[in-house]
């Protein structure tokens, strides 16, 4: 059980930006109880299956390796049989995040859906922050997800922040408070960014590029509140004009993603 | 030869004696008993937008 400490350590990390370790065994549930949950104090989700039904689909027949890992991205694909590292783990929890991912949700919530995906991600918790407490029970489960989905990328985001400026990239914490501010507006997260951007604004090197980065803010405030009907096509080509018009920045980095995540769509 | 090691290596098992699933959907998670997942079903399904991290292993 050599694993145990680190997958302990990934689901406590993790768990609420939208990993699950899952852990399969063939034992019984007491053995389990016991050994895992009273000693070892596991909180990771472990399923006992002493028919072997999940083992079947996963093994060869004949005599199988214990332990053996297999990391499942967000949209239920197999993707590797090692434990990822943390790199390659935010990659594939914000992937995660995207509006094509969401499952069937009740009707009701179709504008908020709608809001998610295309990015503007403090509209739809708004909107499903109303519903949360509908008598509908339906209604009020889809919601508490969808918000729930919400402040979970809101802490991500928040996350690769933080990490960005520990690790010396003020430009990169920079625009993503920027989208935390504009993309998930009425929230407490985009409070929180405010503040951040109103101090990170006195670092040179973003001083430096405060021209490039009021040009990206202007098409990001467009792109989230539209004056008009929202259109993918002529957002991306601001976009693509801010990239251009300053290139080398780190504003010219998140036009360049922002464009491409519209052409995705 | 790299014709006759790449049919190899599509016909026989992992060495380790577990497929090699990458790229494809994984396959199902059943249990007779779920630990510590409260009233959440398992169910790659339920799962969709999470990153799982699925371990087969034996205490002893």
């Amino acid at each position: 059980m050599r694993k145990v400490g680190d997958l302990s350590k990934l689901h406590a990390k993790y768990f609420d930006l939208g990993l699950r370790v899952v852990a399969i065994t063939s034992e019984p549930s007491e053995i389990i109880e016991e050994e895992m949950l009273r000693s070892k104090k596991v909180k990771y989700w472990i399923g006992c299956d002493p028919e072997n039904k999940t083992m079947d689909a996963y093994k060869e027949k004949g005599s199988v390796g214990i332990p053996k890992t297999y990391l499942i991205d967000a949209s239920g694909r197999v993707v590797g049989d090692e434990i990822p590292t943390e790199e390659q783990l935010q990659q594939l929890l914000e992937a995660g995040f995207d509006g094509s991912l969401l499952p069937a949700l009740h009707a009701d919530l179709g504008p908020a859906r709608t809001a998610y995906v295309r990015g503007a991600f403090g509209e739809a918790w708004k909107s499903a922050q109303v519903m949360a407490s509908s008598q509908d029970e339906a209604l009020g489960k889809d919601a508490a997800f969808l918000k729930g989905r919400v402040e979970a990328y809101a802490k991500f985001l928040q996350g690769l922040a933080e990490s960005s400026l520990q690790k010396k990239m003020p430009g990169r914490a920079y625009g993503l408070w920027l989208a935390l501010a504009h993309r998930f507006e009425g929230t407490e997260a985009a409070r929180a960014a405010q503040a951040k951007l109103k101090e990170l604004k006195s670092d040179p090197s973003v001083k430096k590029e405060l021209g490039a980065w009021r040009d990206f803010e202007t098409v990001l405030e467009r792109d989230v509140k539209p004056p008009g009907a929202w259109k993918a096509d002529a957002i991306r080509t601001s976009y693509e004009k801010v990239a251009r018009a300053n290139a080398g920045t780190w504003a010219a980095w998140f036009a360049e993603d922002s464009a491409k995540k519209l052409a995705r769509r | 030869m790299f014709t006759f090691v790449a049919l190899a290596a599509l016909t026989l098992p992992a060495a380790d004696g577990w497929k090699d699933l990458t790229g494809d959907p994984a396959p199902a998670l059943e249990a007779k008993k779920w630990l510590n997942a409260g009233s959440t079903l398992p169910s790659l399904e339920e799962l969709r937008g999470n990153v799982v991290l699925l371990e087969f292993f034996a205490t002893w």
